[in-house]
């Protein structure tokens, strides 16, 4: 009973010293004196506050509200669907993001800043047309993940094509599929966030309800539940967080999967613990992950996506075998 | 059959290594008469040394190199080869380039086909003018040749002109800038024959000075290296590029750089900088001195 208040409070204290390390170390060797003088104005400093507030800060509040959002959708697609295997990628998000993203870049090239706003428009719509696809073929669990399965292929389909038509284009989408807060700006994190917290806040109110459809579609209409609203509700709430994440970061792979399973080792299976605790270790991870990517090869700047996927399949696979010695 | 036998012919290409650099022509008895050129500048150095490109690619055509009707291996740039077609078109010379792997492997099924091949890579100066020499020896232009001969000499006086001498030490960040933000990317002299270029001037190329360079310079890096110059190529759709690096350049960070509140910022036109420059390549080394000269008598 205690576990739970302190993995928060551990959770919270660790994301809280990786904030610091992060505007604390860089490629750039500066000195804590430095960057305080930097942050406080002083003349012959511009340069450190430039890093400080234009470059690392940003990043910061990209990599813990990636986390956040990232976390918020996994846990809820996999709750929803009740699949271990299921998160953005599941239901088309990434792949619909992805095609818009491409389209855009195709169509009209001038309006490359509108590359955030599509890819959360391509992200949404796909979420909407797994969600009528599925509702059209009967609205279960599993028809919903079938739906997302089908949809994510015809977009990396369509996305394919238009590069293969155009292979200028496939620099553009390549840097925007890897996934990173390079060049993040802090003006395009706020209706993000605006977006992302409301969502949590959502699905914090709706969580008693969400947790019943893990007792199956049947089992969840006996108690009262209305199991296709709510199921598309706590859906379209994954999906506008993803979408949210990927406007500004592009495509990170493995967060929305790996986190709610780590959070789950942690906290139990209880949702409403999970939307506590996933988030904040989602935050940590991918702060914890740019760090990592500002200076494993600095000063090269590896995109962030690179290392989620790197670091993210060894670690899932180690949830697994840990998972599986336990119920041995 | 012949479909079957040409799809077994790629797929054990696909296990070979890669051909490398350029490889000495052939003797043949005569000049080719029907070339296909898979590359818009290698048609370009082909024409330069007095050839005529047949067959080509669809770049060739939007560079105004050649007509519209002549025949296209591949819409674009020549990344996908229609080796089919190519096949059926019956060259007698195919040129390609080294750099790209379908073209690569048209010119290994071309060989195998009994048609003769070259593969050039010209990432430098130094490449092109070999490429040139070998075409010519196959075309025998003899005006060709000396077009060659006296861009060579007037490369060398460049080169070692005083003015040249503003560049060195230089310390510079070369960029190729697409549409956004994210495909904006500090890159090395190997990357871009202009970057190598401002190497070879004595510039000094930040990127160089990571001891890995992966995937790009950070910005904090470059932020506090603050170098003397930066140069920017711009890829893609030149419009959404050059938007994007006018809005980079005006965010508060990139304000932070001496070399952009001091106007020590070029965008390196596509006219000289986008596709090799070919016969122009002096014209090309004469405008990055001209950029560094300009600065010293300011």
């Amino acid at each position: 009973m205690k576990r739970y208040p302190l993995t928060l409070f551990l959770l919270s204290v660790a994301l809280l010293l990786l904030a610091c390390l992060s505007l604390a170390l860089g490629s750039a060797d500066l000195s804590l004196s430095s960057l305080f003088a930097g942050l406080c104005g002083r003349e012959g400093y511009e340069t450190e506050r430039a890093i400080l507030l234009y470059v690392r800060l940003p990043r910061l509040l990209a990599a813990m509200l990636a986390g956040v959002g990232l976390s918020l959708s996994g846990v809820l697609l996999q709750d929803v669907m009740g699949n271990a295997l299921a998160g953005p990628n599941t239901v088309g998000l990434n792949a619909g993001a992805g095609l818009f993203a491409v389209l855009l870049l195709a169509l009209a090239p001038a309006a490359a800043p509108l590359l955030p706003l599509a890819a959360f428009l391509g992200a949404t719509l796909a979420a909407l047309l797994v969600l009528g696809l599925a509702e059209g073929a009967g609205g279960g669990r599993h028809t919903v993940i079938l739906a997302g399965v089908c949809c994510s292929a015809l977009f990396q389909a369509g996305i394919s094509l238009l590069t293969a038509i155009d292979t200028d284009l496939l620099s553009e989408y390549s840097a925007f599929s890897v996934g990173g807060f390079a060049g993040v700006r802090i003006s395009a994190l706020i209706l993000p966030a605006v977006l992302i917290l409301l969502s949590l806040l959502a699905a914090l109110l709706l969580s008693p309800r969400i947790r019943i459809l893990s007792l199956g579609d049947s089992a969840a209409t006996a108690l009262g539940v209305r199991v296709r609203p709510l199921r598309a509700v706590a859906l379209l709430l994954a999906a506008l967080s993803a979408a949210s994440v990927i406007s500004f970061c592009g495509l990170l792979g493995f967060v929305g999967l790996l986190v709610p399973h780590a959070a789950r080792r942690l906290v139990g299976p209880s949702l409403p613990r999970l939307l506590l605790t996933a988030p904040l270790l989602g935050g940590a991870l991918l702060v914890a992950a740019d760090l990592c990517s500002r200076l494993l090869f600095a000063p090269s700047d590896v995109p962030v996506g690179i290392l989620t996927s790197l670091l993210g399949a060894p670690f899932f696979l180690f949830l697994l075998m840990k998972g599986r010695s336990r119920h041995a | 059959m012949r479909r079957l036998l040409s799809l077994l012919l790629l797929f054990s290409l696909l296990l070979l290594p890669s051909c490398a650099a350029t490889e000495p022509p052939e003797e043949t008895a005569a000049a080719p008469k029907r070339v296909a050129v898979l590359f818009s500048s290698l048609a370009e150095a082909w024409q330069d040394a007095g050839g005529e490109v047949a067959i080509t690619v669809r770049e060739s055509v939007e560079r105004g190199l050649v007509p519209e009707g002549t025949p296209l291996v591949d819409g674009g740039a020549g990344k996908r080869i229609d080796t089919e077609r190519l096949l059926s078109l019956a060259p007698d010379l195919v040129i390609a380039s080294a750099d790209v792997p379908a073209q690569v492997a048209a010119a290994e099924l071309c060989r195998a086909a009994g048609i003769k091949t070259l593969l050039f890579r010209v990432d430098t100066y130094a490449d092109y003018r070999e490429t040139l020499r070998a075409m010519t020896a196959l075309t025998g232009d003899t005006a060709a040749m000396e077009a060659l001969t006296a861009l060579d000499g007037e490369i060398t006086a460049l080169l070692a002109s005083p003015e040249a001498a503003a560049a060195r030490g230089q310390r510079i960040v070369f960029i190729r800038a697409g549409g956004t933000a994210a495909s904006t990317k500090a890159k090395l002299p190997s990357d871009h024959f202009a970057a190598a270029m401002l190497s070879e001037l004595g510039c000094r190329n930040l990127a160089e000075e990571a001891p890995l360079l992966v995937d790009t310079l950070s910005t904090e890096a470059i932020l506090a290296a603050d170098p003397d110059h930066l140069f920017f190529s711009l890829m893609g759709d030149e419009a959404a590029a050059r938007a994007n690096v006018e809005a980079l350049l005006s965010r508060p960070e990139w304000q932070a750089l001496r070399a952009v509140r001091e106007g020590r910022v070029t965008i390196l036109s596509r006219a000289l900088f986008h596709y090799k420059p070919c016969l122009r390549w002096a014209e090309a080394y004469r405008a990055l001195i001209g950029i560094f000269s300009e600065e010293v008598k300011e």
